[in-house]
């Protein structure tokens, strides 16, 4: 693929087929993922979903066909505890503001404040809730605002306060996100495009544009 | 008298001023379901640790109050000896799954209740039929993705038969075809005279409740 076709706007993915031992995965997938909007995929329980993420991050190899990124791209995983660098909140988010961050001067505990965790700045990371530790992976987010983000099931334990905010956050988002998750209602205010995986295939989906304008968001602050 | 009763109960992790929760009575008749409630980091896994008898066997802190289960005083009993009345599908189910397939993780339970293999057969085929997920048996529990994970966890409490289910965040990474299989698992279950206690976030799993709990 000639470098001069790779649009700035989207993520390529050209005929990529990717398999595991006695399992097709993928065949011939055929993919445009805006990185100027949010979109979702979608897909039974074992389709693959959580195997496109890692192929789109570069932690899967052994694929063939072709996946062309414009953008820096920041994943975080399924299982909240998988993402956790440190053992305290703040140590864990200085070391994902030394990570490709181009924010100066972070200031930490403003951004643990965003998603309630100020007060757990210090505690041990073991000792917080499932809910708290995916707060505390998806505060790395307000970190890299300039990339795209690839969040699989990023609302998992999280309360209906949480949730508006994390939407919030991909409302305000500038640089685009894939969201892995079945709860295609939490997140249909901020969606533009649903992608769902069936058949070794990844499938475009056409939303209601309609629906998707009148329940957008309102706009707010984000203070950090 | 009831299978499960609760009274006064509240706890604090070792090193925190604050009680978690306190003061917490309810009690389940055959075929209740109580749904747990509350926002992330309010208590709901660590209750049913308490219900469970993890806490404060192998977790530490400082506990109130008295557990039942079928009249019997919680803390009279070991973890094996309280499995089968009370038992828990976890948040994460990496802290579940040990064994090298899906077949041999359903049949831990019913193989240490002594049960024949007729009926150990009959209760793995039963879990993964009501879950849809036949297909796995064989599959190597290291190669299921989390959703695949979650129900194998599931269905391996499931052939425990525990007279209390314990599900904690059982909706989190499940397909909505699933989710309705996991729901229809929990009417029959209940309906068969157990007790199932969901914590959850997700408004069809808590509206399965006949009580709730808010922490």
């Amino acid at each position: 693929m000639a470098a001069s076709a790779v649009s700035a706007s989207s993520i390529k993915i050209q005929n990529l087929s990717f398999s595991f031992p006695k399992k097709l995965i993928f065949k011939n997938v055929n993919l445009d993922i805006t990185t100027n909007s949010v979109s979702l995929l979608t897909g039974a329980n074992g389709s693959g979903k959580t195997t496109f993420c890692r192929l789109l991050s570069g932690l899967q190899t052994g694929y063939s066909g072709e996946i062309i990124s414009p953008t820096k791209l920041l994943y975080l995983k399924q299982s909240a505890e998988t993402n956790l660098l440190a053992a305290t909140p703040a140590l864990d988010l200085s070391l994902w503001s030394n990570v490709n961050c181009k924010i100066k001067n972070v200031k930490l505990r403003e951004i643990l404040n965003y998603f309630d965790l100020n007060e757990k700045a210090d505690q041990p990371v073991w000792e917080l809730s499932g809910g708290e530790q995916q707060r505390l992976v998806l505060s790395a987010l307000l970190l890299h605002p300039d990339h795209f983000w690839l969040l699989d099931e990023p609302a998992a334990g999280l309360d209906d306060a949480q949730q508006k905010k994390l939407l919030q956050l991909l409302q305000e988002h500038k640089n685009g996100a894939l969201i892995v998750s079945h709860r295609k209602e939490l997140f249909a205010p901020v969606t533009t495009q649903v992608f769902t995986i069936a058949d070794w295939k990844i499938i475009k989906q056409s939303t209601d544009g309609d629906v998707c304008a009148t329940s957008k968001l309102k706009p707010g602050n984000i203070n950090v | 008298m009831s299978l499960l009763s609760v009274v006064q109960l509240a706890f604090r992790y070792n090193a925190q001023d604050n009680w978690l929760f306190s003061g917490l009575d309810f009690c389940l008749e055959p075929g209740e379901i109580l749904a747990v409630s509350g926002k992330s980091g309010c208590g709901k896994t660590t209750l049913l640790y308490l219900l469970n008898g993890i806490i404060p066997r192998h977790i530490d802190g400082e506990m109130k109050g008295d557990i039942k289960i079928a009249g019997i005083e919680h803390n009279k009993l070991s973890l094996p000896e309280l499995a089968p009345h009370i038992s828990m599908v976890m948040q994460n189910p990496h802290q579940q799954l040990f064994f090298p397939t899906v077949e041999q993780e359903l049949a831990f339970a019913p193989e240490n209740l002594c049960l024949s293999p007729d009926i150990i057969e009959e209760r793995i085929s039963n879990a993964l039929q009501l879950l849809k997920i036949s297909e796995l048996r064989q599959q190597e529990t290291a190669t299921l993705s989390y959703g695949q994970q979650k129900l194998t966890a599931l269905a391996a409490i499931y052939t425990l038969q525990p007279q209390i289910l314990l599900l904690d965040e059982i909706s989190n990474g499940i397909s909505t075809e699933k989710k309705s299989h996991i729901i229809n698992l929990i009417k029959s279950y209940a309906h068969s005279g157990k007790n199932i206690i969901i914590a959850d976030h997700d408004p069809a799993f808590l509206d399965l409740a006949s009580y709730r709990l808010s922490l």
